[in-house]
């Protein structure tokens, strides 16, 4: 790139923008505003005359430097010469810029043009050409400008072309239109921007083709003809009465020799089926034996005994049926009979039903003291074994597992070392069964089956030197799980104390031994007693009977020997939120309310029934029968139907909704006397209950319907949830507030015997009644 | 003796096909839940066109191909033999009217 630069002083005669603004300003000032005439001069600046100023100097800026050297020499060891050395370019560019203006008056914009008309069609030559025809243009000056045309125009613009940058477009429009009809108007069209145009790179086309799995096939091939057809009809028609006959063995007496023959092939395929499931089970049965075999002759024995089991489970299956074969009555009875009486009877009173009887040889001889249904399987219940006889204490016990399915013989029996006193099922996981035991110790059975020893369930005992009961454990009742999903439960013994014990995954293993933590003394309220030796000791209660609130997890209750009932919490141990002076001869049972969270009954061999409000320190209700109670139980159904069992072996059902005076239902149970029914229980989903008694039998009632009825809303549909829960809790309280407002507020409505004031036996033993 | 035995023959076998005109399945290898609703369409169609098998087959197809997709292939007649390769649980082969033997499958 090269341009000429003029001298300063000459410059402005050079540019046509230098004289346009050198007229405006009259001369007399410069371009930066300094007049020309006082121009401050260095002294040692030459004068020149006038006519030397106004010589033009060119001075030419060129892209050769004109101190390089042309001629350098390198000595050429090779070739022992000096040889000329090419120096490289010394020049470099900094910034190059393509000029695309053309001087509008110059020669090569009319030759442009032309050439644009010329060819249109290749525009970039075009462009190639253009910077030097400027170089040129701008040399050339405007002299060249004058000697072309058009005049006018050029004058008027003459001021324009260097002030508007890209202005040039324009002024040709203009040119244009002052010429229509000239070709050159294609080329100003500044819209017209074909030759801009640039193409990217176009990727080129791939297929790519996969192809799938085809669909899975298959092939089929038959003829069809006339015959054919008709054949098949002709089997599908035989087969029909077949199905029939499956169906409907009973009235298959078709008469005719196909149907025989039919029923014929069937037996022999029935019999031919029989005979190769006998055959697999033999092969199995050898199988395994082959198995045990192999390893050593101690293994062979495990074979037996497995093979033994086997059998017994085919045997179980078979007794099962049988008893359901033999007990069929019962069973249609127990599923089925309604008693139509009930309708006829104006007092809403009811009867029970007999149903199976328990019986279990090795248990004969044993009292029943502890009864729990399992609460997740309705037809599972578990029984202990043990004696309330003190005067002759028995040497073992048992806790005996029964099923409905199968009253002839119990589904698990476990002999406890000594008599079983209390036994509890999980009300969740049923296939833990909490013992307690006449020598104070606890124990757990795990019903589930072992991998390693199918046979035998896993017992587990406290550990007999730690933390334990000092006498017979007289109840003992599940908690509910501990934060870490721990089972856990109480105890409570005749030592008086309470204790809580948990299990952990480990125990239910069978390893280690329970671990129980003393949650309370029952000390009676009754200043300490003197000993011997001037010693002095505080009384304590000998716990009988436990109960769990149904809601609340900590809030239990205990009844004693001494006739009290201590209203406890497992959080602390030492204080009582309550104690009822309840009885004079010892609490039988404490139950609480299946509905109303206030509300217990508790029972006693003082011939009294009473329901407390556990606000109220004096019972609501207090029945008086006339007879020794042994056992109490709120029925599961209703907030106001409990029943009781009786020293000479009678049911009694009340039902305070319906009759406050009397039970609607007495019945004798136990037909023998000397017999003492002492456990009742209800069953927790079926309209049954269940009564033990002291010659180890129990006997199984179906309540008739006036005894459960079920509550109904407006459009005689059974409540259901949370309906019936507070349906109940409203039928309770309103018959607590019956006995609460009258003056006698804390009075109980029928006036207790003698025992209303409570008679505490001052040596602290329970008083012993039973036989 | 024969006479009277092949009378007798006649005589049940008229019985028997006087009431034999229901659709029989030979074979079926598709879904249970939509079983019957093929057959229900096959023979709805060969009852639509009594006489004319052609078109009791030609509708089964449109149907079949409209319904389940194509591409079905429909043989009706009375006698025939076949070997086909079909696209699996998509394969039925039944007999109706008594006199009519249908074989239907689908394979592309």
């Amino acid at each position: 790139m090269s341009f000429n630069k003029n001298n300063p002083k000459a410059a402005g005669g050079g540019s046509g923008k230098g004289v346009k603004k050198r007229g405006k300003r009259g001369g007399e000032e410069d371009y930066y505003g300094r007049s020309n005439k006082d121009l401050i001069k260095p002294h040692e600046q030459e004068k020149l005359s006038e006519a030397a100023l106004k010589e033009e100097i060119i001075r030419s800026l060129t892209a050769i430097d004109p101190l390089k050297p042309k001629n350098l020499v390198v000595w050429d060891y090779n070739e022992s010469t000096f040889v000329p050395y090419i120096q490289p370019e010394q020049t470099v560019t900094l910034f190059s810029l393509e000029s695309e203006l053309l001087f509008k008056e110059s020669d090569e914009i009319a030759a442009f043009k032309g050439e644009l008309i010329d060819d249109i069609e290749d525009p970039e030559e075009d462009e190639t050409d253009k910077p030097d025809e400027k170089v040129k243009k701008q040399k050339g000056g405007r002299s060249s400008v004058d000697s072309k045309g058009e005049p006018e125009s050029a004058v008027k613009e003459e001021p324009k072309p260097a002030e508007e940058g890209e202005g040039e477009e324009q002024d040709q429009g203009e040119d244009g239109e002052s010429k229509p009809g000239d070709k050159p108007k294609k080329l100003l069209n500044q819209f017209n921007f074909c030759e801009r145009a640039s193409q990217t790179y176009n990727n080129p086309h791939r297929d790519k083709i996969s192809q799938t799995q085809p669909p899975p096939q298959s092939s089929h091939k038959d003829y069809c003809n006339q015959w054919i057809i008709y054949d098949a009809y002709s089997k599908d028609k035989d087969n029909a009465p077949k199905v029939s006959t499956k169906l409907e063995p009973v009235e298959a007496e078709v008469p005719g020799g196909d149907e025989q023959g039919q029923e014929n092939e069937e037996k022999e395929k029935e019999k031919t089926k029989k005979l190769k499931k006998e055959k697999e089970g033999g092969k199995l049965v050898e199988k395994e034996r082959v198995k045990m075999r192999k390893p050593s002759v101690v293994e062979g024995q495990a074979a037996v005994d497995l093979a033994l089991l086997k059998a017994s489970e085919g045997l179980r299956m078979i007794e099962r049926m049988v008893t359901q074969n033999v007990y069929e009555d019962v069973l249609e009875d127990f599923m089925y009979f309604e008693d139509a009486s009930d309708e006829y009877r104006d007092t809403g009173e009811g009867t029970v039903l007999p149903l199976w009887k328990f019986a279990y040889d090795k248990a004969k001889k044993m009292h029943v003291t502890g009864i729990s249904w399992s609460n997740s399987t309705p037809d599972m219940f578990a029984v202990s074994y043990g004696s309330f006889s003190f005067v002759h204490p028995v040497l073992d016990g048992m806790v005996v597992i029964y099923s409905l399915r199968n009253p002839s013989y119990p589904e698990q029996a476990w002999l406890a070392p000594k008599g079983a006193m209390s036994v509890d099922i999980h009300p969740q996981k049923n296939c833990l069964v909490a013992v307690g035991l006449y020598d104070g110790n606890v124990a757990i059975l795990n019903l589930k089956k072992n991998e390693q020893n199918e046979a035998k369930t896993i017992i587990l005992r406290n550990i007999p030197t730690e933390i334990k009961h000092r006498a017979s454990v007289w109840s003992v009742r599940w908690g509910a799980d501990d934060f870490d999903g721990n089972p856990n439960f109480y105890s409570a013994g005749m030592d008086g104390r309470i204790i809580h014990w948990t299990v952990g995954i480990q125990d239910l293993q069978g390893l280690g031994g329970l671990n129980g933590t003393e949650v309370s003394t029952l000390h009676l309220p009754l200043p300490p007693v003197q000993g011997p030796d001037g010693t002095t000791y505080k009384l304590f209660g000998c716990a009988r009977c436990l109960a769990f609130h149904p809601k609340e997890k900590t809030t239990f209750l205990v009844g004693t020997a001494e006739g009290n009932i201590f209203r406890c919490s497992s959080l602390y141990g030492s204080r009582f939120p309550q104690i009822y002076n309840a009885h004079f001869l010892p609490v039988a049972t404490v139950q609480w309310n299946h509905f109303h969270p206030e509300v217990f009954i508790s029972c006693s061999e003082d011939w009294t029934i009473k329901i407390w409000d556990r606000r109220d320190p004096e019972p609501m209700y207090v029945f008086e029968i006339g007879l020794p109670i042994l056992d109490v139980c709120w029925a599961p159904y209703s907030s106001t139907v409990f029943a009781g069992v009786t020293d000479e072996g009678k049911v009694l059902v009340y039902d305070l909704n319906i009759n406050k005076d009397k039970p609607i239902c007495v019945q004798q149970v136990v037909t023998k006397k000397k017999v003492h029914p002492h456990r009742l229980s209800f069953n927790p989903h079926y309209p049954i209950i269940i009564i033990g008694d002291d010659r180890g039998h129990l006997t199984t009632l179906k309540l008739s319907p006036n005894l459960r009825i079920l509550p109904r809303d407006t459009r005689n549909i059974f409540l259901e949830g949370e309906q019936k829960t507070s349906f109940e809790i409203n039928k309770m309280a309103k018959l607590l507030s019956l006995v609460r407002d009258p003056e006698s507020i804390t009075n109980p409505k029928v006036i207790p015997g003698p025992g209303g004031d409570v008679v505490t036996p001052s040596s602290g033993k329970p008083v012993i009644n039973h036989i | 003796m024969e006479h009277e035995d092949d009378k007798n023959k006649d005589h049940g076998g008229e019985d028997k096909k006087t009431a034999a005109t229901y659709p029989l399945v030979r074979f079926a290898e598709v879904p249970e839940d939509t079983k019957p609703e093929i057959i229900d369409l096959i023979t709805g169609a060969i009852e639509k066109y009594l006489t004319d098998i052609e078109a009791a087959c030609k509708a089964i197809k449109e149907e079949m191909d409209k319904v389940y997709g194509p591409y079905w292939h429909v043989v009706v007649g009375e006698s025939f033999g076949f070997e086909v390769t079909y696209q699996k649980e998509h394969f039925i082969y039944m007999f109706f009217g008594g006199n009519l033997g249908i074989c239907l499958w689908k394979c592309c």
